[in-house]
């Protein structure tokens, strides 16, 4: 009598068991709509792209603040130095989030023309890892205050001085530059 | 009341034992799910560079320099070559400077004289000083250099026009030494970009 009662209980518990995760995966699925409104919202703007756009594979930075005196504005040459500047718009969005900036310059990849210098950003304080990576968090709190950070990555197109007629082609990498934003955990 | 082997027993608690494993497993697959919503997004940048246009441009160049012309007398012969720092289509978006220089072969002994954008080379000053010279190979040539660079910014169109000078002087004109002689010119022009 005793077993079976241990084998009934069992029984009823695993049925019981299953039917509350499947009733709970229903009610999940039916109150979808419902659920969305809490969750929290996640969109970046990055220099006016939206960085959380699935759709889109790269962003293209045209716009940079050259520093020359012997070259027409707007243009780069050998000797040529200036800024990136990165602006991440994370307005309405959530969470916390964490940003991280990969850059690959001339000093590590010869191909590449552009060296970068180190990066900093306004509001926000960059960390340099020992990957070479650059991380920084804007809290939640300097979201809901609008806070903006202008990340900005100075740059060189150095002369070698060589003196020689080597030209850079059409197809030239210039800088090996990616932004990743995830949410910060705390 | 129905009896339960010990078989049927230990088959029944088996196939309990199998469902708990699959509804943890499913609880599982749930959590697991739960755990891997953390958003997440990252994209490469494209930086594009604007390349400044770097645009010399030599014109007539070649002369056609008849030597059988060329022989003792006070004439001059002059030639004429510009530089400049655009095209029909295209200028340049630096500042340059360049400099020039003439080697000759010392088979003749010419006066070769430079003059810069002038209408009339009879006032005007030679820009050109000579020195005679041997290279690695020990061949020995003259070298006259225009000891100053000119600058072409790239805010204007700038066009220098140069007048070259050959004169062979009419007091060899007696000697035979230089009948049948070649001299060759070479004229080199050197620019680089205004750092």
């Amino acid at each position: 009598m005793k077993k079976q009662v241990v084998v009934i209980s069992l029984l009823v518990l695993s049925f019981v068991y299953l039917v509350n995760k499947t009733t709970y995966a229903v009610y999940a699925s039916n109150v979808n709509r419902p659920m969305e409104s809490n969750v929290a919202y996640w969109n970046i703007l990055l220099n006016d792209t939206n960085l959380t756009d699935t759709s889109v594979n790269s962003i293209s930075i045209n716009n940079i603040d050259w520093n020359n005196t012997h070259v027409k504005d707007g243009k780069a040459a050998p000797g040529s130095t200036g800024v990136i500047n990165l602006v991440v718009d994370p307005t309405s969005t959530e969470v916390a989030i964490k940003i991280t900036i990969k850059v690959i310059d001339n000093t590590s990849d010869s191909d590449i023309v552009l060296t970068a210098g180190t990066i900093t950003s306004s509001n926000i304080t960059l960390t340099l890892d020992e990957d070479g990576n650059y991380t920084g968090i804007i809290s939640l709190t300097d979201i809901s205050n609008g806070v903006k950070p202008v990340i900005s990555i100075p740059v060189e197109w150095v002369n070698d001085d060589l003196g020689g007629n080597e030209v850079v082609s059409d197809n030239a990498k210039f800088l090996d530059l990616s932004l990743e934003a995830t949410q910060y955990m705390g | 009341m129905m009896r339960f082997s010990n078989v049927k027993i230990k088959y029944i608690s088996l196939i309990c034992f199998y469902i708990f494993l699959f509804a943890f497993g499913v609880t599982l697959v749930f959590a697991d799910n739960n755990t891997d919503a953390r958003y997440e997004s990252s994209k490469d940048v494209n930086v594009n560079v604007d390349k400044a246009i770097f645009l010399l441009k030599p014109t007539d160049m070649i002369f056609n320099l008849n030597t059988y012309e060329i022989v003792p007398s006070n004439n001059k012969y002059n030639y004429t070559f510009s530089i400049a720092n655009y095209d029909d289509t295209k200028q340049s978006e630096v500042d340059m400077e360049y400099t020039i220089d003439i080697r000759t072969t010392t088979n003749l002994p010419l006066n070769i004289s430079l003059y810069r954008n002038v209408s009339d080379i009879n006032s005007a000053t030679n820009i050109l000083t000579k020195e005679t010279v041997n290279d690695s190979n020990g061949v020995w040539y003259n070298l006259y250099k225009v000891n100053q660079k000119y600058n072409l910014n790239y805010t204007d169109r700038i066009t220098d026009t140069y007048t070259l000078s050959i004169n062979f002087p009419t007091d060899y004109k007696t000697n035979k030494l230089y009948a049948g002689m070649m001299e060759a010119i070479e004229i080199r022009i050197s620019a680089n970009q205004v750092i």
